[in-house]
């Protein structure tokens, strides 16, 4: 039928998805290390009825073609990994990292994920777990009597034990960057692993080579601005109804078209 | 009489028949887990070629079918209806009880008085013998079931959590595993009401670590209201369109012919 029907259909479509990752983005304003996505779309393809350059006689050709587009259709969903904001917790377990890298967590079934997610907890046996109880790799295990843990900006790990005066190194922490972070897949509890698109991970010290310092006693909260995502409810919203008017003006032409004849 | 006529209302019939499948998606977008159908129209000449061993006519040839039907080649009729099985959103529930599916291809095993079903509704219950039940009363099935027959059971005390296996834990002990039934070509299903689907023994296979179930989640119909309007719309101006070939049939060339042609002046 008319193909406006069915470009507007796509339209709608894709302002739905617009809306559906603007909504996930607003309901973790709040999380720990989350990092926000942008749904991003192109044109689905033409029907081309005449190529540019078609020659139009012996010694002149058309300058444009006619190309008619059939609508839209999404193409990516990019996590957006900059900086969030610090937050002070004054918790000695708590670490943001400035700059790039993810901490390193081991899941119950053995592979390795990756969060921005900082805040960190003691398991009943010392060991550094996060909320869900995923050890924190390298593994480190911080003894009964330890009073005060020091984290440097290196991720060198100190304790100062009951009866001592100076503090000892009992650990290092690592953490991992990517060639691609925005391919890495989201296993969702704020954690990702590792794909074909993302690159293996590259382990070094929090401060060399460019990776990101680590910081005791902050966490890193989203980097979701709700101005910008207002933003974007608005527009979507505005879009969802300018495509409807869309299929209705196709809707009522159709009307028109059937009514020629009595 | 004009085989026009034949042709328009045959395919006001089917854009009818068409009319009641989006109608059934639109009433169900609510249902939890339902998937849309949509139909395939194609005409006559298709379907003839894909029957034509079954007609009853001398030689099957085409040439005989059309010799009878000489002009009803072109006359649209629904010819295949399939169940669209992609994902629909995931609604959270905070029942223990309410399991979802985050495959398109796996299903919950439960047993009827009419036999083995399949399902993708999650939403599960304790019936009085603390059997775990769909809430129409059928029995899901246990990983084990062809071994032990036996049914999943527990206390009703119990705090029941489940890993994204189909495992079941009561206090932090494994007690029994879903059985996850993998359909290999879900186009075989055919579904039957009260969410559950027909299935034959080839198409299904135990389907263990699938790492796709998630506790406390319902997953809601993967009904797309937009595509369904787009389909209302077409449907109606079809419909309008067909109307319009009929009365011009009817009403101006046979009047006319009837009226003018056979008029005797007096």
């Amino acid at each position: 039928m008319i193909r406006s029907l069915y470009t507007a259909a796509t339209g709608m479509k894709a302002q739905q998805l617009q809306i559906d990752v603007t909504s996930n983005n607003i309901s973790n304003v709040n999380t720990i290390g989350y990092k926000k996505q942008r749904a991003e779309f192109a044109d689905l393809f033409y029907q081309t009825m005449e190529y540019a350059g078609t020659s139009t006689s012996i010694t002149t050709m058309s300058p444009t073609g006619i190309e008619v587009g059939l609508g839209v259709r999404p193409t990516a969903i990019t996590k957006i990994f900059s900086q969030g904001n610090f937050k002070e917790t004054s918790n000695s377990l708590d670490m943001a990292i400035t700059g790039k890298g993810f901490f390193q967590i081991e899941l119950p079934n053995g592979d390795i994920a990756y969060t921005r997610n900082g805040a960190f907890k003691l398991d009943g046996e010392g060991n550094v777990v996060n909320s869900d109880g995923y050890r924190l790799l390298p593994e480190i295990t911080i003894p009964e009597d330890a009073t005060e843990i020091a984290i440097g900006t290196d991720g060198t790990v100190s304790i100062l034990q009951a009866g001592d005066t100076q503090m000892n190194e009992i650990g290092q922490i690592e953490i991992a960057t990517f060639i691609n972070p925005a391919g890495l897949h989201s296993l969702g509890d704020n954690n990702f692993i590792n794909t074909t698109a993302s690159g293996d991970p590259i382990l070094d010290i929090p401060g060399l080579n460019g990776f990101g310092q680590l910081r005791q006693g902050f966490v890193e909260m989203s980097n979701v601005q709700l101005v910008e995502e207002m933003t974007d409810l608005i527009t979507g919203q505005r879009a969802y109804e300018a495509n409807s008017k869309a299929i209705t003006t196709s809707d009522e032409m159709l009307q028109t078209v059937n009514q020629l004849k009595r | 009489m004009q085989n026009g006529f034949y042709s328009a209302t045959g395919a006001m019939v089917t854009q009818f028949n068409r009319l009641d499948v989006i109608s059934n998606n639109l009433a169900n977008i609510n249902t939890a887990a339902f998937k849309r159908d949509d139909v395939v129209i194609g005409d006559f000449s298709k379907i003839f070629q894909e029957t034509k061993d079954e007609l009853p006519i001398r030689n099957h040839t085409k040439s005989a079918a059309k010799y009878i039907n000489r002009y009803i080649d072109k006359v649209p009729q629904i010819s295949y209806e399939y169940t669209n099985f992609e994902k629909g959103a995931l609604k959270e529930s905070n029942n223990p009880l309410d399991f979802a599916l985050k495959r398109e291809d796996i299903f919950f095993l439960v047993e009827t008085p009419n036999g083995l079903r399949v399902t993708q509704n999650g939403s599960f219950s304790l019936n009085e013998d603390g059997e775990l039940v769909t809430k129409e009363g059928y029995f899901v099935l246990p990983a084990n079931f062809f071994e032990d027959r036996n049914y999943i059971n527990f206390a009703p005390e119990n705090e029941i959590t489940a890993d994204k296996d189909g495992n079941l834990y009561v206090d932090g002990e494994l007690d029994a595993t879903l059985f996850i039934a993998q359909i290999i070509d879900p186009r075989m299903l055919t579904k039957e009401g009260d969410h559950l689907y027909k299935f034959s023994e080839e198409n299904m296979q135990a389907l263990q670590n699938s790492n796709s179930i998630e506790q406390g989640f319902v997953e809601v119909s993967n009904i797309n209201p937009v595509s369904e309007m787009v389909g209302l719309i077409e449907t109606q101006r079809l419909v309008e369109m067909y109307q319009k070939v009929i009365s011009s049939h009817m009403d101006d060339l046979n009047s006319d012919a009837i009226n003018k042609l056979a008029n005797i002046r007096a």
